[in-house]
């Protein structure tokens, strides 16, 4: 049914004897008959595979968008919590000596 | 390499700044119990401020605290305390997500979620070499003060074990000192502090500051003129000194009468029975009021009443 140079997929691809013999063209009534039918049944699997593919990638978009939307509100919940590396215990120093840090956030108080 | 970081938790606690106010009066008394204190405290040692309340404990560990010219963290001693609310403990999660794709064609999700240690003032002021003001710690109960027995004789702060391979000692920061207050005479809502902890401290007993003190005091807190702060301050010590009362009346009654006479303009007299009534509402709450003691308390109300005639008679 396809070209000479046409990349095999399937069974369908495959020329037949009969193909071979008498060429692409239906040389009789009969021939055209047959023709008309297979090409009537491949037009209408291609319409059904075409459904089914448009429907996956519908369903598909939907499913990435909502999980867009989920990465972007789980992000905002953690930038709202920014991670404080000095609170930590597996990022404790060891004391004991030294100069004693800073405190970053003293709050002021009068007596 | 990605790495991406998050934790859900709010930090340590944080530290204090603490500083005299514009009207803190500082007379020799004060300054002489500051210098005994930070002696103590300069050789090592916990002080431990003793007295009833209103001699000014909180705010005498907090003029020491501040002489150090160190952070301070502030604790209030609670019945609910437990060693955690000390110390720290595990709370909240630190979630962790690595995504590596160093050879492009092999893409490697690493994801784990780990329960977050958060300290407690005792850690970060032993961490820190921070000083450490425990207001009224015998409200806390003695169990949740067991903590601070090594801390303050061996130096050294136990947390609590976990399985993370990290450190459960703490040695605790040079710098570190402690300041306790508590009040012997309350009886609502204290535990007695145990020996142990007692022995470690060295307890300094406040009184009543002298008349002087007293009067500068008031004056400064009230701005009102000395001459009438004096007769405010005379009315509550010599009711004080009466013992006719059944909740103490401290220098809080001096600068109350004082600030809100001032405030209002009135003349400290007898006559004048707005004043009148501020000493009556101040000080007459100082008496339990009950039906079986209406006699008592209207022999204390007359009792009130002259001295005020003794000190405010024009």
């Amino acid at each position: 049914m396809g070209d000479a140079g046409m990349r095999v997929k399937s069974l369908r691809d495959i020329r037949t004897l009969r193909g071979q013999v008498h060429g692409i063209g239906a040389k009789t009534r009969a021939q055209a008959v047959a023709e008309l039918a297979y090409l009537e049944h491949e037009k209408a699997r291609l319409e059904r595979e075409s459904k089914i593919w448009i429907a996956n990638q519908t369903q598909m978009e939907s499913r990435l968008q909502s999980v867009r939307r989920r990465i972007g509100q789980v992000q905002a919940m953690l930038d709202e919590t920014p991670a404080d590396p000095g609170a930590a215990r597996n990022r404790r120093p060891k004391t004991g000596g030294g100069q004693p840090r800073a405190s970053c956030c003293e709050v002021p108080l009068e007596y | 390499m990605a790495i991406a970081s998050r934790t859900v938790m709010e930090g340590s606690p944080v530290a204090l700044s603490v500083r005299p106010r514009s009207d803190f009066v500082e007379t020799p008394s004060v300054q002489e119990l500051t210098e005994r204190a930070l002696a103590y405290l300069e050789a090592g040692f916990p002080v431990h401020f003793q007295g009833p309340s209103g001699t000014g404990k909180t705010t005498l560990a907090l003029h020491v605290a501040a002489q150090l010219k160190r952070p301070v963290i502030l604790i209030a001693g609670d019945d609910e305390f437990s060693t955690s609310d000390l110390v720290g403990g595990q709370h909240g999660y630190r979630y962790r997500k690595v995504v590596d794709q160093y050879i492009h064609t092999v893409l490697k999700y690493e994801e784990d979620s780990v329960q977050r240690w958060v300290d407690q003032r005792l850690t970060t002021a032993c961490r820190e070499g921070f000083t450490l003001v425990y207001d009224e710690f015998t409200r806390s109960k003695p169990e949740a003060n067991n903590v601070l027995l090594a801390v303050l004789e061996e130096k050294m702060l136990a947390l609590p074990a976990t399985n993370q391979g990290e450190d459960t000692y703490l040695r605790v920061h040079p710098e570190f000192r402690a300041i306790f207050t508590s009040n012997p005479q309350e009886y609502a809502g204290i535990h007695d502090a145990q020996d142990a902890l007692s022995d470690r401290l060295v307890t300094i007993n406040l009184d009543y500051y002298e008349r002087e003190t007293e009067i500068a005091i008031t004056v400064a807190r009230s701005s009102m003129p000395a001459e009438q702060a004096t007769l405010s301050v005379d009315i509550v010590r010599d009711f004080r000194a009466s013992g006719e009362y059944d909740q103490i009346p401290t220098l809080r009654a001096c600068i109350m009468i004082a600030r809100v006479a001032a405030m209002q303009g009135l003349s400290i007299s007898v006559d004048e029975p707005r004043f009148v009534a501020i000493c009556m509402d101040v000080l007459g709450s100082k008496t339990a009021f009950t039906s079986q003691g209406r006699e008592r308390y209207n022999t204390q109300k007359e009792m009130l009443l002259r001295l005020i005639k003794h000190y405010c008679s024009s």
